[in-house]
């Protein structure tokens, strides 16, 4: 399951076709990957970076944070698209939380090509998994360059 | 088991918006902070050069997953800490402006001490520009029942959030759900 990869430079929304799969994107999750999205985010929530207060409220250690789930899940996109897709629409839902030790691995497909309001658009469901299962289930809306467009 | 702070907050949905003014305006240094710590190459974020020859706005851009990082708040003289864990004793007119606190707050009195953010839905309609001054409007939008999961028993609620910059453009609406509970020790699984 590798995904579809193209150059970066040759990305249209005249080539995808519908049920292709994006190129996965695998990471292995530290206390660094937790803290440093968190603070990128500004988000001071103890929950992120504060292993005592994370056990008090019921976790077994700092876990990622919201924001960057979507960061990571922008990442996905856009190495999908070659840098060439913008994000119209982005909707995440969150599971099982990701912590250190956990490998985050996002696979996605693309379930619908449309042309809308003069925009050539794609839209991808997409899941990150960690260890206990579904971390953030997500669908994004992306619009594409066309050829000659 | 009914629980009064629900019937409370309920009657609170759609009501009162706060408007906040982002801390720091759109800064090149913390889009490249997002990129190292969310890996992402993308040069329409970074590479000045690239975004004026290849880019479709001739500037380089905030990565849009990233546009609620420009209206959090400050860590340091007025604690984000407790704007998260609004528990320091506020006064009324604080309180009465903001649901955003004041919704959790009264969670929190409840013992719903737990928060975890559950969800988030972005339309994006504008980009954001070094240089942009982000504005947002909050509402609240929403609460369900007293409900069990794995974390414990909590409510979910829900903020509608209006981003628009210096010249009144909307640039993202969001939908952003958190859930408040009474913590249970985690088994591992969520």
């Amino acid at each position: 399951m590798k995904g579809t990869e193209r150059n970066r430079n040759e990305f249209y929304w005249d080539d995808v076709e519908v049920a292709e799969e994006l190129p996965i994107l695998s990471k292995k999750v530290t206390p660094t990957t937790i803290v440093a999205g968190a603070i990128a985010t500004r988000d001071f929530a103890p929950l992120h970076h504060d292993h005592a207060w994370a056990l008090r409220e019921g976790a077994r250690d700092i876990f990622m944070n919201i924001h960057t789930t979507n960061g990571f899940m922008q990442t996905f996109l856009d190495q999908y698209t070659g840098y060439r897709g913008e994000l119209k629409r982005m909707e995440t839902r969150l599971a099982a939380s990701c912590y250190p030790g956990d490998t985050m691995v996002w696979t996605g497909r693309v379930t619908k090509k449309y042309v809308e309001g003069g925009q050539h658009l794609i839209d991808v469901e997409c899941v990150a998994k960690v260890q206990a299962g579904d971390h953030c289930l997500g669908k994004a809306t992306i619009i594409l360059p066309v050829r000659n467009g | 088991m009914a629980s009064s702070v629900y019937d409370e907050l309920l009657k609170m949905v759609g009501g009162k918006r706060v408007v906040e003014t982002g801390v720091y305006k759109v800064d090149e240094v913390m889009i490249r902070h997002w990129c190292e710590a969310m890996e992402n190459a993308n040069p329409l974020y970074t590479d000045e050069e690239y975004a004026k020859q290849e880019g479709r706005y001739g500037n380089i851009i905030s990565p849009p997953a990233m546009v609620q990082t420009w209206i959090m708040p400050q860590l340091w003289p007025d604690g984000a800490y407790e704007k998260f864990y609004p528990t320091r004793v506020r006064t009324e007119v604080e309180l009465a402006n903001d649901p955003y606190i004041l919704v959790r707050k009264k969670l929190i009195d409840a013992g719903y001490s737990g928060t975890v953010a559950t969800n988030t839905v972005m339309d994006f309609f504008q980009p954001l520009f070094p240089g942009d001054q982000v504005v947002v409007e909050k509402t609240f939008s929403n609460i369900s029942a007293e409900k069990k999961t794995s974390r414990g028993l909590g409510h979910f609620i829900e903020f509608l959030w209006t981003y628009k910059n210096q010249n009144g453009e909307v640039l993202c609406q969001q939908k952003f759900g958190l859930f408040m509970f009474k913590a249970v020790k985690d088994g591992g699984s969520s």
